[in-house]
């Protein structure tokens, strides 16, 4: 099986990214496919699982519908209906969940359960502890599920970005800058903290934001489906993050 | 709202992950998509034409800035600042072109030339400088100590390095401690101004001047821009701004801090920087550092002073310079920066400034200053003056006096010739002293000569003096001219500000509008946060967090509280009183708790306390102290069994209760008795111990009947069964044991728990055992074979204490804080009575009657609720199906039809039964109807016939209305006075209830599954379970009015009518959308989403400010009539719903499943109000 994780390095060159093999495959069957879907949907779950709390479904209620959607998933051909030039994976989600929570209700109404066996371990308990953080304001449903996204984007590549830095105490320390010079912390302390040199520290800094920003446009990258959709992605994230 | 965490960089919202991260989201993705097109550049050899990367220098908001070196054609440091705005390269070159030759033209030794420009391989344009290996101004003075002289001396080259370049027609725009560095040269401090046109060749031209980037980022420093900057709607820069910011940076250098504080800056939005640049006076150095408080002295330490000094040093002419360095109009600013140079230089030189008001003290303070020697010598002058006249005048007076006296000494002489020649030496003697007195009066004249002279030399200075306050008099009429153009420039304004004027008015009714807009904010706002606070409460009351629940409760909004508010608030407590127990210091493991027999009362027994109440009025009666350790007593609270306290003595004391004297000692335990029981009418106790002996006792005597080897480990929990002939045992070792109390035999032993056995109780009929474990399970057995018959999950700890009701169809049982009451007959839970225990409930007692059930905890608390209602719940008749079921508007009466005895029957929820039951052709009915006015119920039958019965004795009226099919909807009007029948022909009937007279009825499309009528008996809506809804008038008789839903919407299954008539709402398939109608007119007003499965009951609340709905996905909601906002999802309704109903008080809510059980959900209102009712 390929290694799909591969990160792109350099501009100019999109790598097949895990999103864009699903939507070339015909089969949505083939184990490259699945394979690539399976990874996705086990980063991104968390959404949809904040969607339908949102909804107003209960606690077993949403754990039961994420579970049984992701069961069903890589089954049926959910693609079959889907925009394959434009689409992307966030919305892709969003909407065949929303297909299933539907037919789900038509199948309970007629007494029968769900079928397929869950293919992915979905941490329960932690998504509720999650969901009851989620601030208590007035974003519906599908803004929740947009923010969160994005949240969960970002996250995914802070977190690639603080295992690729050694060791994990100068990440820690550097990466206070990543958003700009912070107040109260000059490159001359923290030079000294560090025991290097202050130009060295501007390198590392500018360094880490150089990786951040090749990580978070491979992350996309990812989730879209042609090289032109990064940008635009990433500003509709802005978006929903500074709502 | 309370301040929520913020990022201090760009003030958007933290939210909770991003809070704990310390990274905000925003900057973040900002950061991400500003850095677009950065090369690595760091690595390996860069090179930008002849220029040689060496290395990073450092990242501004316009740029990176790297050291290189140039190769050729000479071999120097140069820096190189690579530009990352989003710009067009050529535009850029071409801007920067137009200023090079003016740039090249610039030789200054504290000016950093410009070199070079171009454009990387990428496009992207950079510039080369003159490298300047130094440091901020502000930071090289305050590494070094500089006092405020040195400062302002450096500070003075700065003004002529700006100075020069003004004069070759170069802005910098710029200026700020980052572009003005210092080094040492010499060992004397340079400075250096950099990026001299770098600002002006990628400005973007006055009119689209901003400080942010669309991303709402800053890329400008605020804090040194001049006010003209600032503003938007272009006013050309000319060389002023560079003044003010050269004030600005003169504020700093003096007192450490800038004007205008960063954070304040650049906390607001765009409009509120303008603002404050343009509008706020900063206050003056010398203030700013007063306001420094502890700091100021760090400040004045920095400048080899201390803080008091410093500020006198900054008040006056320093303070004065800088403001008008900062003036906000740059017509009063100075002129050119050689005119700060030299105002500062006449500082230096205790002279006058420029700057200063021109005040007399002033004047003379500063001249008195200057010219210390010459004033002190003139004040000496003066009184040398003075006294020399005194004395002139004196010595004047003195001569006239000789002389006279001289006459009269010749007139002597002739008279005595005798003595002549004394006379003529007298004379002689007087001539001389008059020649004395003569050359005194030359010196004093020659004195005076003096004066003189010294006089002319004052009038010299005072000269001077006025040439100085001529040139004051030439600045003010310069000044006065200044005034002259600003009024000129006033003209011009006034214009603008019309026009502007004109602007505000616009912006005025934009703010009326927006004001509007907030205040609906502000709404929705309170709105969200009472949605939000229902929830939390939900939740809270869900997990038995009580006390949280109550407070989110307590924060709603008094005005949007509604039926679901008061629904939550009760569910917080649904008992009918708490009664505070004596505060025991120890903790009770188990009291006795109990009704008197009679019902009146209600005692409670407990580690060496017990206490009476009152069962009607709760109110306390008294209690005794003392008992020892009670371990039980009789069914009246009369006797009571407790243990000893004293070690080693483990006999156990039979007291009465009143008199507190102990009757009788039962002795025999070989160890510490836990629990003890007593029969039903006192004759027998039977006590348990640790080492699991059960003894059994008579009360007459003291004896000891039997003795039991119970269990292996202590036995736990005791009972007998009502008629005293066994008792039921439960122990650690998980067995649960039946006795036979006549013979003292066990019978047989109940194992299955998985932990000890905490509590048990027989069934009144015996015929049952439950037994509650540290499994946390309650479980029923079979008394007669110990068969297990249900086991009752759900608490979450052990149960402690567990109650069989005397009727024996309700089980009470209680673990940790929850009380849950269970149907014996089937096992399933009932209900859960919820209140804010302090601590873990202890025991559970039914009163005789099983109105009452009682309970207590070990911190003392009892509490009491009604059993049979409990407000709440719901209620199943013992195994039967419901095939129809209508609840009467009290929820008093339920009747239903029994499809397997085939039978109509009433049943009254409070005594479990039915009080009527009718057989026959009109009680196989195909719909149920309630009349809420009066006690009347409607049938339709298979028989195609309609009637009203009723209620309360099953009647029936005169009067049987005929349709052609069997009816399958009723509903009455309001008052009762109409019933609407929808039949399987199509055919929608009104009848008038009194006569059973069809007085209207109309031929629907299909069979008719909604008919409801309208508040005022007028209107029916009615539907055929398609996606159409017709209202007809029946007054009128014309066409009915035609609702429809959009297509692909699924049937409508449910309607409901406003109170007011207005609105109609209705229910259906599509995906549980509620829609709601304006019911005259038809237009839709609101779609209601939320449900996710058909929605099948509807109702608005008696008051019409809510809207309940129910679903087959096993929810109820409660939402806002008004504003459609979703206020409540009950989720715990777990069965489908398929009516919805009110009581007429709008405090009760009903609702029926399909599976033949009613629901009743109640709110604090009526409990209270039965409580008031049941204490008369």
């Amino acid at each position: 099986m390929a290694d799909l994780d591969t990160v792109a390095k350099g501009r100019g060159q999109f790598p097949t990214t895990r999103w864009s093999v699903i939507l070339a495959t015909r089969e949505p069957s083939t184990a490259v496919a699945r394979a690539a879907l399976s990874n996705l949907c086990q980063s991104y779950w968390y959404p949809l699982y904040a969607y339908i709390r949102r909804q107003g479904h209960a606690v077993e209620d949403a754990q039961d519908l994420t579970q049984g959607f992701f069961a069903v998933l890589l089954e049926k051909d959910y693609l079959a209906d889907f925009d394959r030039e434009r689409g992307r994976f966030r919305s892709f989600m969003i909407v065949a969940f929303r297909h299933y929570v539907g037919n789900e209700h038509e199948r309970r109404r007629a007494g029968k359960r769900g079928g397929g066996a869950s293919v992915l371990s979905l941490d329960a308990e932690d998504a509720e502890r999650r969901y009851r953080l989620e601030p208590a304001h007035h974003l519906t449903p599908e803004r929740i599920y947009d923010r969160r996204w994005a949240l969960v984007l970002i996250d995914r590549t802070l977190e690639r970005l603080s295992q690729e830095s050694a060791p994990s105490a100068r990440f820690d320390r550097l990466k206070m800058f990543l958003t700009g010079d912070p107040a109260g912390v000059s490159y001359s302390q923290l030079a000294a903290e560090l025991g290097i040199s202050e130009g060295a520290v501007k390198v590392a800094v500018h360094r880490l934001r150089r990786r951040f920003r090749d990580l978070l446009e491979a992350e996309i990258s990812d989730t879209v489906a042609s090289p032109e959709q990064v940008k635009d992605e990433m500003r509709f994230l802005l978006s929903v993050v500074s709502a | 709202m309370s301040d929520l965490p913020r990022c201090p960089q760009c003030s958007g919202v933290l939210g909770l992950d991003a809070a704990a991260t310390g990274i905000c989201p925003r900057c973040l993705l900002t950061m991400a998509m500003a850095g677009e097109g950065e090369e690595e550049t760091i690595s390996g050899e860069q090179t930008y034409g002849v220029y040689h990367i060496v290395r990073l220098l450092g990242e501004g908001g316009m740029g990176t800035v790297y050291l290189a070196e140039q190769r050729h054609p000479i071999s120097r440091l140069v820096a190189l600042k690579v530009i990352k705005l989003g710009m067009d390269t050529r535009e850029v070159i071409a801007r920067f072109e137009s200023e090079r030759r003016a740039l090249a033209l610039m030789d200054h030794p504290n000016i950093a030339k410009v070199l070079d420009a171009g454009a990387t391989p990428q496009g992207r344009p950079y510039f080369v400088m003159e490298y300047v290996p130094g440091s901020p101004i502000t930071e090289y003075c305050d590494e070094h100590h500089m006092s405020n002289r040195h400062r302002l001396e450096l500070f003075s080259r700065v003004c002529q390095a700006v100075q020069h370049a003004h004069q070759k027609g170069i802005i910098h725009r710029d200026l700020k401690p980052s572009n003005v560095l210092v080094w040492l040269q010499d060992d004397k401090p340079v400075p250096k101004v950099i990026d001299f046109g770098v600002a002006k060749a990628i400005d973007r031209g006055a009119t689209e001047r901003s400080v942010f980037t669309e991303l709402g980022m800053f890329i400008g420093t605020p804090e040194y821009m001049s006010p003209e900057q600032v503003q938007l709607i272009g006013q050309d820069v000319d060389t002023t701004t560079d003044i003010y910011s050269l004030g600005v940076l003169l504020y700093e250098l003096l007192c450490g801090v800038l004007p205008f504080d960063s954070r304040n800056l650049r906390r607001g939005a765009y409009d509120e920087i303008r603002r404050i640049i343009r509008e706020e006076e900063p206050p003056r150095p010398s203030a700013r550092l007063s306001n420094l408080g502890a700091e100021a002295s760090e400040v004045a330490q920095r400048r080899q002073t201390d803080a008091a000094a410093l500020e006198r040093d900054l008040r006056g002419d320093l303070n004065w310079i800088t403001m008008k360095a900062m003036a906000k109009h740059r017509g009063r600013r100075y002129a050119s920066a050689s005119e700060l140079a030299a105002d500062i230089a006449r500082h230096l030189r205790d002279e006058p400034v420029m700057a200063s008001p021109p005040s007399t003290p002033y004047r003379v303070g500063k001249f008195m200053k200057k010219n210390r020697g010459p004033v002190l010598a003139l004040a000496a002058v003066f009184v040398s003056l003075v006294l020399g006249m005194t004395a002139s005048t004196v010595l004047y007076f003195g001569a006239e006096r000789q002389r006279l006296e001289a006459q009269a000494q010749r007139i002597e002489v002739e008279r005595q010739r005798g003595a002549a020649e004394q006379e003529r030496a007298e004379a002689r003697r007087q001539g001389t002293q008059a020649e004395r007195q003569r050359v005194l009066a030359e010196q004093a004249r020659k004195t005076a000569d003096q004066q003189r002279r010294e006089a002319e030399l004052q009038h010299a200075e005072a000269e001077r003096q006025r040439t100085v306050a001529e040139q004051q008099t030439a600045e003010a009429r310069r000044r006065g001219a200044e005034a002259l153009q600003d009024r000129s420039a006033a003209e011009q304004q006034r214009e603008v500000a019309q026009q502007q004027g004109r602007v505000a008015e616009q912006a005025s009714r934009a703010a009326g509008e927006q004001r509007a807009a907030a205040e609906r904010q502000r709404l929705l706002a309170l709105r969200q946060s009472y949605a939000a606070n229902l929830i939390a409460a939900d939740l809270h009351i869900r997990s038995n967090e009580i006390a949280e629940a109550r407070r989110r409760l307590l924060l709603c909004p008094a005005d949007l509280k509604g039926w679901e508010w008061r629904y939550l608030l009760w569910k917080c407590d649904t008992s009918l009183a708490t009664l505070a127990g004596p505060t025991t210091a120890a903790p009770v493991s188990k009291p006795a708790l109990g009704f008197s027999q009679d019902g009146t009362r209600i005692f409670w027994a407990s580690s060496d306390a017990m206490e009476w109440w009152s069962a009607s009025s709760y109110k306390p009666l008294g209690g005794y102290r003392d008992f020892g350790r009670v371990l039980a007593s009789d069914a009246d609270g009369v006797r009571l069994v407790s243990a000893s306290a004293r070690d080693g003595d483990y006999s156990l004391r039979f007291f009465d209760a009143a008199s507190h004297k102990v009757l009788l000692t039962f002795a025999g335990h070989k160890s510490e008795a836990i629990c003890a029981a007593f029969n039903w009418n006192g004759t027998r106790v039977v006590s348990g111990t640790s080492d699991g002996t059960i003894m059994l006792w008579d009360t007459a005597s003291g004896h000891s009947l039997a003795r039991l080897d119970a269990h292996k480990g202590g036995v736990r929990a005791l009972a007998f069964s009502s008629d005293g002939a066994r008792i039921v045992s439960g122990g650690e070792d998980r067995m649960v044991r039946i006795w036979d109390t006549g013979t003292g035999r066990a019978m047989y032993g109940i194992p299955g728990h998985g932990g000890a056995v905490l509590s048990t109780a027989f069934s009144p009929d015996r015929g049952t055992v439950a037994s509650g474990s540290a499994d946390r399970t309650v479980r029923l057995w079979d008394a007669a074979t110990g068969r297990p018959m249900h086991t009752l999950t759900g608490h979450e700890c052990g149960v402690e204490a567990i109650a069989i009701s005397p009727d024996g169809t309700t089980i009470a049982s209680a673990s940790c804080r929850t009380l849950r009451l269970w149907d014996a007959a089937s096992g399933r839970l009932t209900a859960t009575l919820a209140a804010g225990w302090r601590s873990d409930i202890t025991a559970v007692s039914f009163n005789t009657d099983g109105a009452r059930i009682a309970a207590a905890s070990a911190a003392g608390e009892v509490k009491v609720w009604n059993a049979l209602t409990y407000g709440g719940g719901i209620l199943r008749r013992a195994g039967s199906d419901a095939d129809r079921l209508a609840v009467s508007s009290t929820g008093a009466r339920i009747a239903f039809h029994n499809p397997k005895t085939q039978a109509l029957e009433m049943w009254d929820p409070r005594s479990r039964k039915s009080t009527w039951i009718l057989r026959g052709d009109d009680a196989q009915v195909t719909a149920l109807a309630f009349n809420p006015a009066s006690n009347r119920l409607a049938t339709g039958s298979t028989n195609n016939g309609v009637r009203i019965w009723d209620a309360l004795n099953g009647h029936p009226n005169d009067g049987r209305g005929m349709l052609s099919a069997p009816a399958t909807s009723l509903a009455f009007t309001a008052d009762g006075a109409r019933l609407v029948s929808g039949s399987s022909d199509h055919a929608l009937s009104v009848w008038d209830t009194a006569s059973m007279r069809r007085i209207f009825g109309a031929t629907l499309a299909g069979p008719v599954r909604v008919a409801v009528p309208g508040p005022d008996g007028r209107h029916v809506a009615a539907g055929t379970g398609d996606r159409t809804l017709l209202v007809w008038d029946t007054a009128n008789g014309g066409p009915p009015l035609r609702i429809e839903l959009p297509v692909g919407s699924g049937s409508i299954l449910s309607a409901a009518y406003s109170p007011d008539g207005r609105r109609v709402a209705s229910g259906g398939e599509g995906s549980g959308e509620i829609r709601v109608w304006d019911a005259s007119s038809g237009q839709p007003l609101a779609v209601l989403r939320g449900h996710s499965a058909p929605v099948d009951a509807l109702t608005f609340s008696p008051d019409g400010s809510r809207i309940v709905s129910g679903s087959r996905d096993k929810t109820v909601r409660v939402w806002d009539a008004a504003t459609y906002d979703p206020l409540l999802v009950m989720g715990d309704h777990d069965e489908a719903v398929a009516l919805l109903a009110f009581s007429p008080d709008g405090n009760r809510l009903f609702s029926t499943s399909p599976d033949g059980a009613v629901r009743i959900w109640d709110t604090q209102i009526s409990a209270d109000a039965k409580q008031a009712k049941e204490a008369k």
